[in-house]
């Protein structure tokens, strides 16, 4: 028996999503993690998957997905122990495309069509990629608490280019073009990845260690409010997701010596370790898809 | 020669809309208002000069602009029970917009008022607003954008909603008037009438310029022009008989620094008196505060001093509205015989 489920991978350019494709493939084409989902069978053609997993294997950097390389990925998964298999469906998607419904308010129809028959939607971030809004008056007042005066700064403004907006705005804008592509009512599972935690993980709250829930709540309040208050309709879940294991230009050697699914570390929202493939459990269940 | 033709077609963003085909809109709205439309734009390149077949380029879905809804596209919203539409009116330079950004600016950073951020059709527009403020503009201080003079009334839309989840979001469509406009309003009758759309308002906010308050030489006239706006507004009917009307005495740091704040208290003393006895005043209530939303940076006194109570102020009375009904026992329809037999709780806004 199986019981296809489909669910969106979507982020702003270079928020981890081609990486996390290639670590998941690692791990449930190796079946060495426990509890992880495992693939059932190899896909009728696994050309990008494989390109983006030979990299990953290799340590190498992953270029971003082009418009032009966009594809739907497949997965055969099933659980550990269990003979029935559901097919997952990725639309791997640039980033460029979706950072143009902020910036150009245009959308390709085949997002809107994946947007519109998805059963689940796996959202990535990269904390190194935010761009945040820090008010100039608290900067100045923090220069010069360090003493610093800032002479150079030009006293004219650029002109905003919406490209340069906050994050967590374009963000909450993706999430609200999703609601209205698939209606209001149709109840939407979201996933929210954060990529590269190990990164994130470092950042403390006030001694305590890093979640990905205090991280989501702490840099990207906006964000976090707008899935709290639509969580009746909009049921989420964050997780934390190292899925390169370390910096390919400082750690490049020691990755290449380690087991390969050893470099994948996921926590759940409590900072808890999970498999890859928990995101897509949880998206699973939040959907009613039975996807084991 | 290529030339590129743009061909136009209606999509709507609810599964269950027809628009596309029958040309109805679900809400009854006429198509090209409905908040819900996405146009899909075909381009396609001709190569007229050579006659050879057009190469089509892929198609692109123009989503919604997430800038200002004007009053057709607010329609939607304002069917809503939950809505409230909030007018803010003042003089040139009196904070209007920078009041606005910074009340957005503010959720950026956490909940705030007791509400947390839950959406909004105009983020564009905010973050256009608040845009200047920050660090990434590139400039060394904070600005403000111009709103540039218009009778046609825009809103910025905001979902606020208590953490509890008890409650519905409540919709605040907000009126970002130009100071020109009002400033034009304020001296003529007819001009004020063009702003008609405030007759929808549930609240007014009126914002004075602290600036001008704090320098003695123009604080007695800022006042009378302030009043002067408010009267006009009220006797023109051009807002509704009744509805609350908050003065915010804005830049309160300036005044602060000025060391103007017991003349600008006695001054803005005698305006609650002037208003409160005045007849056309009657029946509103009115509050006065002092508010900073974004001190100048050598002031100790903090971002958005003062708005803490604006997200509840502006999200309470959002309670659903009913039609006035007309009971008549006697009517023809069965419905109406039904209506005047039962008892209908009235809402206390209209």
């Amino acid at each position: 028996m199986t019981t296809d489920r489909r669910h969106l991978v979507i982020g702003l350019a270079g928020a981890g999503k081609s990486t996390f494709i290639a670590a998941l493939r690692q791990i449930t084409e190796a079946g060495d993690v426990e509890g992880a989902l495992r693939l059932v069978a190899l896909g009728e053609d696994d050309t990008h998957v494989n390109a983006l997993h030979g990299r990953w294997i290799r340590c190498e950097q992953l270029e971003r997905t082009r418009p032009e390389q966009e594809r739907v990925l497949r997965f055969r998964l099933t659980a550990s122990g269990s003979t029935n298999g559901a097919d997952l469906e990725i639309p791997d998607l640039s980033g460029e495309l979706i950072e143009q419904q902020w910036s150009l308010r245009l959308c390709a129809p085949d997002y809107l069509e994946a947007a519109r028959s998805c059963s689940g939607v796996l959202l990535f971030v990269h904390p190194r990629t935010i761009v945040s809004a820090t008010r100039i008056a608290d900067a100045n007042v923090a220069m010069s608490g360090l003493g610093v005066t800032d002479d150079e700064s030009p006293s004219l403004a650029r002109e905003y280019d919406p490209r340069a907006a906050q994050t967590q705005v374009k963000l909450v804008e993706l999430l609200q073009f999703l609601r209205e592509f698939r209606g209001e009512d149709v109840r939407t599972p979201v996933a929210i990845a954060v990529s590269a935690w190990d990164l994130a993980e470092g950042s403390s709250d006030g001694g305590t260690p890093s979640t990905p829930l205090t991280w989501l709540s702490r840099n990207m309040p906006l964000f976090f409010q707008f899935l709290s208050m639509n969580a009746d309709r909009m049921p989420w879940q964050a997780f934390g997701v190292s899925a390169q294991g370390g910096d390919l230009g400082t750690d490049h050697e020691t990755l290449l010596k380690m087991q390969p699914s050893k470099r994948v570390r996921v926590v759940n929202g409590q900072g808890e370790t999970c498999s890859i493939t928990a995101p897509i459990v949880w998206l699973d269940t939040a959907s009613g898809v039975s996807g084991q | 020669m290529t030339s590129l033709t743009l061909s136009p077609t209606l999509k709507c963003g609810q599964p269950s809309c027809t628009v596309e085909s029958t040309g109805q809109c679900l809400e009854g709205l006429p198509p090209a208002s409905c908040p819900n439309r996405i146009e899909v734009v075909v381009s396609s390149k001709a190569e007229s000069a050579a006659g050879t077949s057009a190469t089509p380029l892929p198609k692109q879905v123009q989503l919604r602009s997430g800038r200002e809804l004007s009053f057709l596209e607010a329609g939607n919203l304002l069917a809503s029970p939950f809505v409230r539409v909030i007018a803010i009116v003042g003089d040139n330079d009196a904070g209007k917009t920078t009041l606005l950004a910074s009340l957005f600016d503010q959720f950026c950073r956490g909940p705030y008022g007791g509400y947390n951020f839950a959406g909004s059709l105009s983020l564009q527009a905010f973050d256009r607003r608040v845009y200047l403020g920050h660090t990434r503009c590139g400039a060394a201080n904070a600005d403000t954008i111009r709103t540039s003079h218009a009778w046609d009334i825009n809103f910025l839309h905001l979902r606020l909603r208590q953490a509890s989840l008890d409650e519905a979001a409540r919709e605040l469509l907000i009126s970002d008037i130009p100071g020109e406009t009002c400033k034009r309003a304020r001296i003529s009758t007819d001009n004020c009438r063009q702003l008609r759309a405030l007759l929808r308002a549930d609240r007014l906010v009126l914002a004075i310029d602290g600036e001008k308050l704090a320098d003695h030489k123009s604080r007695e006239a800022t006042a009378s022009e302030a009043v002067q706006l408010l009267r006009r507004l009220i006797e023109t009917s051009v807002v509704r008989h009744g509805i609350p009307v908050d003065v915010l005495v804005t830049k309160w740091d300036r005044i602060v620094s000025a060391a103007s704040i017991e003349d600008v208290r006695a001054t803005m003393g005698r305006v609650r008196l002037q208003l409160e006895y005045s007849p056309y005043f009657k029946g509103h209530a009115l509050s006065i505060e002092e508010v900073a939303a974004r001190p100048l940076n050598a002031s100790s006194i903090p971002h958005c001093f003062g708005m803490g109570s604006i997200p509840s102020l502006w999200c309470e009375s959002a309670k659903p509205r009913y039609r006035s009904v007309q009971r008549d026992s006697n009517s023809r329809r069965q419905m109406d015989r039904f209506v005047a037999t039962v008892s209908i709780e009235e809402d206390p806004l209209v």
